[in-house]
């Protein structure tokens, strides 16, 4: 009886797995896309994405994008930091150039940059850069007044954001 | 006999690793980082309001004027021009979203012979009317930079104008 039992019990040790999957050739692959994915993040300098309701307007242009106060606008409203600013309807029906509302929080910006920038030990620029991400279908008055305003802010650099056509 | 298997048993000692809890990080990580990957490739065009021609002009030589290189945007048509240049017009259709190509194609072969006359000539000016639209601005400024001149400075037509 004992011997039958000892004999059982190799047989189901010899027989027995643990039931595991292969799994690396799949964590080889999962590992592959992993950096795959965060290289796609870093490759290309600054990021951004597009606020919703804005499809930047398409160009052969290849220059990166640089890290700076951006400014959005879409059909409805001028929107800075992702909070609406001023609304386009208004903007045009002003005749001013200059938009006030932006101008304020463009003004803020700049203290805390230059306050930024003195912390650091550094010379507060004169010159800032500001990018706009402006829908493709936005009239011209829009952009210049956009424009404007931020050229007398203390932004006179001003970058276009656009997508690169295929 | 028996005994001997056992003692062999006992000492197996298994050297797989744990897998699966770095493959349940993976898998949750590679979704998460997919939903947010930006695929659209963001470039910028940089670009200034047009300075003051007081200050151009001081800036340049004086006895060669500044080439002063202009797409004037109208309601039918684009009107290139320069200083001491012959102003040419290319038809434009109202309304449109962006140049077409055979016109940009043109608008940047005028002013890459414009450009010629004055070697060294970078900047362009892209005179815009109230309603145009973004889409055709920088339609314009490709067609310019195809022409080798890569500052395009945008300026207003209207009389508000900046």
């Amino acid at each position: 009886m004992r011997r039958r039992r000892l004999k059982s019990a190799g047989l189901m040790e010899r027989y027995t797995s643990d039931g595991g999957l292969t799994l690396t050739s799949m964590m080889d692959i999962l590992t592959t896309l992993l950096f795959f994915v965060l290289k796609s993040y870093v490759s290309g300098g600054e990021v951004t994405v597009p606020p919703p309701g804005v499809t930047l307007p398409r160009s052969n242009v290849s220059a990166d994008m640089r890290s700076s106060v951006v400014v959005a606008i879409d059909h409805n409203d001028i929107m800075m930091g992702g909070e609406r600013v001023a609304s386009v309807k208004d903007v045009v029906a002003n005749e001013e150039l200059l938009i006030a509302p932006l101008a304020a929080r463009l003004g803020e910006a700049r203290d805390q940059m230059d306050d930024l920038d003195r912390r650091r030990g550094e010379a507060p620029k004169s010159a800032r850069l500001a990018t706009i991400q402006g829908d493709a279908d936005i009239e011209f008055r829009v952009l210049q007044r956009v424009m404007y305003t931020l050229d007398r802010s203390g932004f006179p650099d001003i970058a276009l954001a656009v997508l690169k056509k295929a | 006999m028996s005994r001997r298997r056992r003692a062999r048993t006992a000492l197996t000692v298994r050297t797989d690793l744990k897998l699966m809890p770095l493959m349940n990080i993976i898998i949750a990580l590679i979704p998460m980082l997919l939903l947010s990957a930006v695929f659209l490739e963001v470039k910028v065009i940089e670009t200034t309001l047009p300075r003051d021609a007081g200050e151009a002009a001081a800036a340049a030589t004086p006895s060669v004027p500044p080439l002063d290189l202009a797409v004037h945007v109208r309601a039918n048509a684009y009107v290139i021009e320069g200083h001491g240049l012959e102003p040419r017009v290319l038809p434009r259709r109202a309304g449109t979203a962006s140049p077409e190509a055979a016109v940009a194609e043109q608008i940047t072969g005028i002013l890459r012979e414009y450009a010629a006359t004055r070697p060294g000539t970078t900047e362009v000016r892209i005179v815009a009317d109230a309603r145009t639209h973004y889409q055709e601005v920088i339609g314009l400024m490709d067609a310019a930079r195809a022409a080798g001149l890569p500052d395009a400075a945008l300026e207003g037509a209207n009389p508000e104008g900046v």
